[in-house]
Formats: structure tokens, C-alpha cells, sequence
């Protein structure tokens, strides 16, 4: 009879867990939630100002955990970052690549069009797959390793004049699942976050509208926005635990049910 | 919000499950510390998981004995024997949909207590082939599908009351998998090796792990989704299926 005997005290004690642009939002958010389930984490974003807010936050409820500031969409950060990670902490379990660039809403007829999806390409798809590059043979040591990547409903409806977001976050799902396929072969579990929590950008583009916003929040199944900690950030403590070591490649909608609905194209040009 | 082990410690669950996975995914709940009532199919002191009236009644008299109740787990999907299509009559298909029923009924009689939760989750346990299907068993195929339009209206009907519904897909070394395995091990292993993760599920540790995240924090807001706990097999493309080797004329 297995017991509860040998169980550390929390649900990922002692892990080290690297979070890409985490120095606001959901990355935030994320970073609370698995220093409360007990993992050492590091922060990283391009903001060395609001990375020492969230650190003094993890300071607050007791955890380990360093900043390394960088663009992740920078060929030459990830390597760093990952080595600064395992430099102070010795190992590395969990990698959660949550850092997306942001661009003004366009119309795909727009003359600069290309050169937003470069800008929203490297920071989101080039950036995962360049700390996964470099995390590699640290999760592979691991023994349990995770990668947890962030893909968008927006991507799967494609939401209107978000152009090279969607195709970046739909490009993160495909390379989250070539992951799977390519390196579940060293115990290594990927998958894709789909979130709708209130994160930063999110809540910006409520604010000049908060009747918006609650709309919004009344048309989600649940009737509510998520909590970047403790609804999207739990959902990656969750994956990241030993209870989810079967489940890989999957696209986890973490949305209350929105995606069952599909999602308004309530975007607007000077949004 | 605790992120501690055990992890379920004060949840009340009800696990009606058949003889495959429903012992394994209740013994995995109890480790992490929830209180587990189980109501069994399949074995003659069981329930009659065929009689989707019964099913309800004996959900709403286990709800009615306890005082609350936060995690119904559902495990109802039938075995059927191979035939095809042409050869499958209306009693057949009934057959199968009426497990689908029993999966409504058990909901609808949870409901009331699963609202009175302030963390409530349905978890239904279905089956890949209601994402794909498989050849000569067109009524396990139907049933396995329906049950995603169950859960997806469970999400959109009920998630204003705070109860997320999620259906489970597990890819695990069941009973029914070993003997499998034992009949045929060098197509079996050569079917597992293709998997991403290179294994099968453990029963306790693997789906009953996943039942576990979903009933836990971290299944809070995860709401109608699918969700595959089978070492990735549902990206790996077309795996050699025992089901379709056995049938193969």
C-alpha cells in the first residue's frame, strides 16, 4: 500500500522552475504560485525595475528565488538566463515559457504587418524554443522534467487584427507538441497553456472601459476573469507536479470553459 | 490556496467507476488525503451501470447520506465486443448511449450538493475514441463522443455555479491492457515503444494522478476541456491499434 509517508510537504519542494517574462502579469502571477507550492524560482523579464517588485513579493512568503533580466526574443539571453539558473540553484526541473512581446492591433492589410510578426515571433516562439535549447540537458537530468508553454484562444479563433500574435501563439502550440513527441523520450513532459486571466495587458485594455471588462467576465462560463496566481499559475503547479507526469503535448485551455464557446472578436483598431 | 501535500485533504469525492480504473483512481484520491465514497458497476453487488435510472438513484442516495460533496468522478463507459456497422443493430447502439445516460443521471443527482461547494469538479472518464475512433465498435465510439458534448454542457450550464467539468482520457495499463500484452508482447511493446513517453499509464499513479490535479487547485478554472492523460498519444499519430491488428482480414 503506497502512503502518504515519504511525500515532501509540498507539492514541488526543492524544484527549480525558470518563468520567461515574469516580472508582471501572468508570469507573475505564475512565479507566486509555484514558489507557494514550494519551488525555487527565477524570474525574468526585460524590466529590471518591476523584476525587484516581484521579487520582494517572493521575498514576502519566504521563497528562493533570483532575477535575470533580459528579452528572451534575444538569441543570446536564453543560454544566459538558464546558466545564471542553475549557476545559483544547481539544477533546473521546470520551464515555463510565458514571455510574448506585444504590438498595436493591425488589420493583415497593413504595409508593416511583417515586421510585427518578426518582432512577435522572436519574443514568443523563438525565445521558447531557445531557453528549451539551453534547458534541455538540465530537464533530462531532471528526471522530471516539464516545460509549459503559452499558447492563446486567440490563435485558435483568430481574433481579429491580432494577426502575428495569433500565429505565434498557434506556431508555440506546434512546437510544443514536436517537443512532446521528440523529447518525452527523456521523461520530459511539454505542454500548452491557453489562458484568459486577467493579466496586465489584458486588464489594460479593460481599463478604458470597465463596463467592457465586465461583460466580459459575466460571458465566461465560470462568470469570472481568471486570477493570473491562483487560477493560470495553479493550473502550471499543476502540470509541473508529479501528478501530471503522463499527460504531454496537450493544448490545456485554463479559460473556465471560454474556449467552448469561442471568443467575440471584440477587438478594435487603436486598441 | 494550499499547494501542499496531501493535496485533497477536506474534499469529499464520489467515484463510481467500473472494474478497470475505479478502485486505482479512488485509492490515488484517498492518498492525497480526500474522503472517497466509491459506488462499483461491473460486479454482482455493483450497481447495474446498463440502467441509467438506477444510477441516478444510487448517486442521489449516496449524496443524500453525506452532508456535502465537492468531486464527482465518473467512470461509465461500457466494453463491446467488435462487429461492424452493418452488423450493429438499434439495441446495440441504445446499449452503449444508455451508459451516457447514467453519466447525466449521476451529474444531475450530484448537482444540487456539488453547487452548495465553494470547489467543486465533475470528472468524467471517457475515452480516446471520442477524439478518433476505432473501426467495429461504432456504439463505444458514439458513447465516447457524446460524452464531450456532456461535459462541454456541464461546463457552459453549470460553471456559473463555480463546478468545472473536465473529461478525462486516460491511456493506462488497465487489466484488459495486460491481457493484451500477454497475448500478443512483441506487438504490444512495439505499440508502447511509439509512444512519447515511451510507457503506459499507471493506473494509480498516472491516471489517478490526473484526477487528482483536475479534483485539486490546479483544476479551478479548467472548464469543458478534454483532457488526455496517455503519455501523449494523442499527438503521436497513427499508433498501431491491437483492436485494428485483431480485426484486420
Amino acid at each position: 500500500m503506497k502512503t502518504n509517508a515519504n511525500l515532501p510537504p509540498r507539492l514541488l519542494q526543492g524544484r527549480v522552475a525558470v518563468v520567461t517574462g515574469s516580472t508582471a502579469g501572468l508570469g507573475r502571477g505564475i512565479s507566486l504560485a509555484l514558489a507557494r507550492a514550494g519551488a525555487n524560482v527565477v524570474v525574468n523579464g526585460r524590466d529590471p525595475e518591476r523584476g525587484t517588485a516581484v521579487m520582494a513579493d517572493l521575498s514576502r512568503i519566504g521563497a528562493a528565488a533570483i532575477l535575470v533580466t533580459g528579452d528572451v526574443g534575444e538569441a543570446a539571453v536564453a543560454p544566459r538566463l538558464i546558466a545564471e539558473a542553475v549557476a545559483h540553484f544547481g539544477r533546473l526541473d521546470i520551464l515555463v515559457n510565458n514571455a510574448q512581446a506585444r504590438v498595436p492591433y493591425a488589420p493583415l492589410e497593413n504595409t508593416d504587418i511583417s515586421a510585427r510578426f518578426t518582432t512577435m515571433l522572436y519574443s514568443g516562439l523563438y525565445g521558447s524554443l531557445w531557453t528549451a535549447q539551453a534547458a534541455l540537458p538540465y530537464l533530462r537530468a531532471s528526471g522530471q522534467g516539464r516545460i509549459v508553454n503559452f499558447g492563446s484562444l486567440n490563435g485558435v479563433s483568430g481574433a481579429r487584427y491580432a494577426g502575428p500574435y495569433n500565429v505565434t501563439k498557434s506556431a508555440i502550440e506546434a512546437l510544443t507538441r514536436t517537443m512532446a513527441n521528440e523529447w518525452g523520450r527523456f521523461g520530459i513532459t511539454a505542454n500548452a497553456v491557453l489562458p484568459s486571466g486577467l493579466s496586465e495587458s489584458y486588464a489594460r485594455f479593460f481599463a478604458g472601459d470597465p463596463a467592457r471588462g465586465e461583460r466580459a467576465a459575466r460571458g465566461n462560463p465560470m462568470r469570472r476573469h481568471g486570477d493570473p496566481e491562483r487560477d493560470i499559475g495553479a493550473a502550471v503547479v499543476g502540470l509541473a507536479s508529479e501528478a501530471a507526469a503522463y499527460i504531454t503535448g496537450q493544448s490545456l485551455f485554463v479559460d473556465g470553459g471560454q474556449s467552448v464557446l469561442g471568443m467575440p472578436q471584440f477587438h478594435q483598431l487603436g486598441d | 490556496m494550499a499547494f501542499d501535500h496531501p493535496s485533497l485533504a477536506g474534499h469529499r469525492a464520489i467515484m463510481i467507476g467500473g472494474p478497470d480504473l475505479g478502485a486505482s483512481l479512488a485509492a490515488r484520491m484517498r492518498r492525497a488525503d480526500a474522503d472517497v465514497t466509491e459506488l462499483h458497476w461491473g460486479d454482482a453487488a455493483g450497481i447495474d451501470a446498463d440502467d441509467a435510472a438506477a444510477v441516478g438513484a444510487a448517486t442521489e442516495a449516496e449524496v443524500k447520506r453525506q452532508d456535502s460533496l465537492d468531486v464527482l468522478v465518473i467512470d461509465m463507459l461500457p466494453l463491446v465486443a467488435p462487429r461492424p456497422l452493418d452488423a450493429t443493430g438499434p439495441a446495440i447502439v441504445a446499449q452503449a448511449l444508455a451508459r451516457v445516460g447514467g453519466v447525466a443521471t449521476a451529474m444531475a443527482a450530484a448537482f444540487p450538493a456539488l453547487r452548495r461547494s465553494t470547489d467543486a469538479r465533475i470528472i468524467i472518464i471517457g475515452h480516446r475514441y471520442g477524439q478518433g475512433v476505432a473501426e467495429g465498435i461504432a456504439p463505444y465510439n458514439a458513447a465516447a463522443w457524446a460524452l464531450v458534448g456532456l461535459t462541454r454542457s456541464a461546463a457552459l450550464d453549470w460553471g456559473r455555479y463555480g463546478i468545472a467539468t473536465t473529461l478525462l482520457l486516460p491511456g493506462a495499463a488497465t487489466a484488459q491492457f495486460e491481457a493484451a500484452r500477454a497475448a500478443r508482447p512483441a506487438l504490444i511493446d512495439a505499440l508502447v515503444a511509439q509512444l512519447p513517453l515511451g510507457r503506459m499509464g499507471d493506473p494509480f499513479d498516472d491516471i489517478g494522478g490526473a484526477v487528482v490535479m483536475l479534483a485539486g487547485p490546479a483544476g479551478r478554472f479548467i472548464n469543458g476541456q478534454t483532457i488526455h492523460a496517455d503519455g501523449g498519444r494523442h499527438i503521436a499519430g497513427a499508433v498501431i491499434d491491437p483492436a485494428r491488428i485483431s480485426q484486420t482480414r
